[in-house]
């Protein structure tokens, strides 16, 4: 069952519980991935997200959707981002761009077509078990178990240079066989 | 770019920098923007490898609508009392019968959906992609009025859009292809690949490139348009000044194409297309002697190189974001050329125009009466 962008707006209106739980199912994974580019952990990125959802439901016999559904949850989430990016004590270059950027520019780009969610971590985690062997056991302790290169190279018996070499390996093959998921961010 | 460098950034970006390194890193990030440029990609890659499944904190739909649900209230009796009451209360007998009905309707769908949710989630997927590395779908970035854009694409090449403009990336682009299509203003620094031709399709013309600095001005609204090239060279190919075959036109360093389309004011007079040739009025090459200045839009400068009145109020209409009313059709013959930097109004553009041209104006709010006088 598909809504148009149409359909979707009026059923949301009118309360129907079916099209919010399709909406939520079609969009909340991409909108986490796009919260996730703002916002350091994905904790974080869920929260908005959920949160996002929360006050399209409280509020849907209210909202005038200048754009589309789909609009009006990415510029929200968006929105929502740079709210908490710009209470963040700490913040790394990155985030200070990305601050910069959302304020000189307008709505951020929202590609034509939707992210197929299931498609997007499937190619990521291909991306990430095509590494070779080393590499990958590497990047895995420093992504997912938060080890710092001394301690990768003390578990791994590695020299910490080895250790520097294979990261940096790892993120540039990642960069290029993700290549095609970047949406771009623009300055 | 050295591994060095690359290496310290990594550890910049995973969090294992110590401060001296830190401070290193951001020196580095502050010399070149292509160096920014590389640190944000691999900050996005970063990122999103963080949702990878088994290890990664995997994004879980049903648990998190499950979780919504709860909190919203959205558990089936209390949402088919509340949801009624509210619904009777505002909205005639009818529509809340209807309501009521979906409710059944939506109660025993919502079993079905999670099911197929489920399925889906363990079912064969198509890859919606084309080649390996290449983007799957087409992407439109567009520019409102009053802002300019800058773009990194896929292949490193840098595409600065200017107001009122839009750049479509076709699908493929990366690995497949390098074609964009425009609409407006843009400069582009084209990333090197004598393997794939780089291609900026516009209206009339296809302008194809394999790694240089140009910059295109298409605007549908404008009479003219432009490309000047930078460093390298380019072709641009189409219909030149009514002939009925395509032809190729080669620019390259310093030289600036100008295909002048309609020569009156209002869109309803036109002069009939004559047969002329590359070398006549209509369609000029030239050496210019400033170049940059063709592209000096995006460090906010505004440009006129003899240009008509039409163009020069477009092109304020789209940077300063007023509306302008030509009251006068003789002053469509006025043609100007001149710079200006930075200049933060429109009426400061108008009053230095003044001085040498025939006109006088008016603003009311947004808008812009312009009327020539003797």
């Amino acid at each position: 069952m598909e809504y148009s962008d149409k359909e979707a707006a009026e059923g949301l209106k009118a309360g129907d519980t079916v099209v919010f739980e399709w909406l939520f199912r079609k969009y909340y994974a991409q909108l986490c991935l796009y919260a996730n580019r703002f916002l350091a952990g994905p904790q974080n990125a869920e929260e908005i997200v959920s949160e996002t959802f929360a006050v399209l439901w409280e509020k849907k016999d209210r909202i005038q959707f200048s754009h589309s559904v789909r609009g009006y949850l990415f510029g929200t989430v968006h929105h929502k981002c740079i709210n908490a990016l710009e209470h963040l004590k700490v913040r790394n270059r990155y985030e200070e761009w990305l601050i910069t950027s959302a304020r000189q520019s307008g709505q951020d780009e929202i590609p034509e077509q939707d992210l197929i969610e299931k498609e997007m971590t499937r190619d990521i985690e291909k991306a990430i078990e095509d590494l070779p062997e080393k590499c990958r056991q590497i990047f895995k302790l420093s992504r997912f178990e938060q080890k710092k290169y001394h301690e990768i190279a003390a578990i791994l018996q590695l020299s910490p240079k080895t250790v520097e070499t294979q990261m940096r390996i790892a993120l540039e093959k990642l960069r290029q066989s993700l290549r095609h998921l970047l949406t771009l961010f623009i300055w | 770019m050295n591994e060095t460098n690359k290496e310290l950034l990594v550890k910049y970006i995973t969090g294992s920098a110590d401060e001296s390194e830190k401070i290193q890193v951001e020196q580095w990030l502050d010399e070149d923007p292509v160096n920014r440029d590389y640190y944000i990609r691999l900050e996005q890659v970063w990122r999103d490898s963080l949702f990878a499944g088994e290890g990664g904190k995997a994004i879980n739909t049903d648990k998190a609508f499950g979780a919504l649900k709860e909190k919203l209230g959205l558990e089936q009796d209390e949402l088919a009392k509340s949801g009624l009451e509210k619904e009777e209360e505002k909205l005639e007998k009818e529509a809340g019968r209807v309501i009521r009905v979906r409710w059944y309707w939506a109660a025993a769908v919502i079993g079905g959906l999670v099911l197929a949710g489920g399925l889906l989630r363990y079912g064969g997927n198509k890859r919606g992609s084309g080649e390996e590395g290449s983007i799957a779908y087409a992407r439109t970035i567009q520019v409102s009025r009053g802002d300019k854009k800058r773009i990194l694409l896929e292949d490193s090449t840098v595409v600065w859009l200017n107001a009122g403009s839009s750049l479509r990336i076709e699908k493929g682009f990366g690995a497949a292809n390098r074609n964009v299509f425009l609409e407006g203003e843009g400069y582009f620094i084209v990333h090197h690949d004598h393997k794939k031709v780089f291609t900026v399709t516009t209206r009339d013309y296809t302008i194809r490139d394999i790694g240089t600095v140009f910059n295109v001005r298409t605007y549908s609204a404008d009479t003219r348009f432009e490309a000047a090239v930078m460093e390298g060279e380019v072709s641009v190919e189409g219909r030149f000044s009514g002939n009925e075959r395509a032809s190729q036109i080669i620019l390259s360093k310093s030289q600036v194409l100008k295909i002048n389309k309609k020569t009156a004011l209002s869109p309803g007079i036109q002069t009939a297309p004559t047969e002329v040739s590359v070398n006549e009025s209509l369609v000029s090459v030239a050496r210019a002697a400033h170049i940059e200045s063709y592209g000096g839009w995006k460090d906010d400068q505004l440009s006129f190189d003899d240009d008509n009145f039409r163009d020069i109020t477009n092109k304020l209409e789209r940077r300063y974001r007023v509306t302008i009313r030509i009251e006068d059709e003789q002053l469509a013959k006025i043609r100007y050329t001149g710079r200006f930097s930075r200049i933060p109004d429109v009426e400061a553009v108008l009053d230095v125009l003044k001085e040498t041209t025939p006109i006088s104006y008016d603003r009311k709010g947004d808008t812009i009466l312009i009327r020539g006088h003797k």
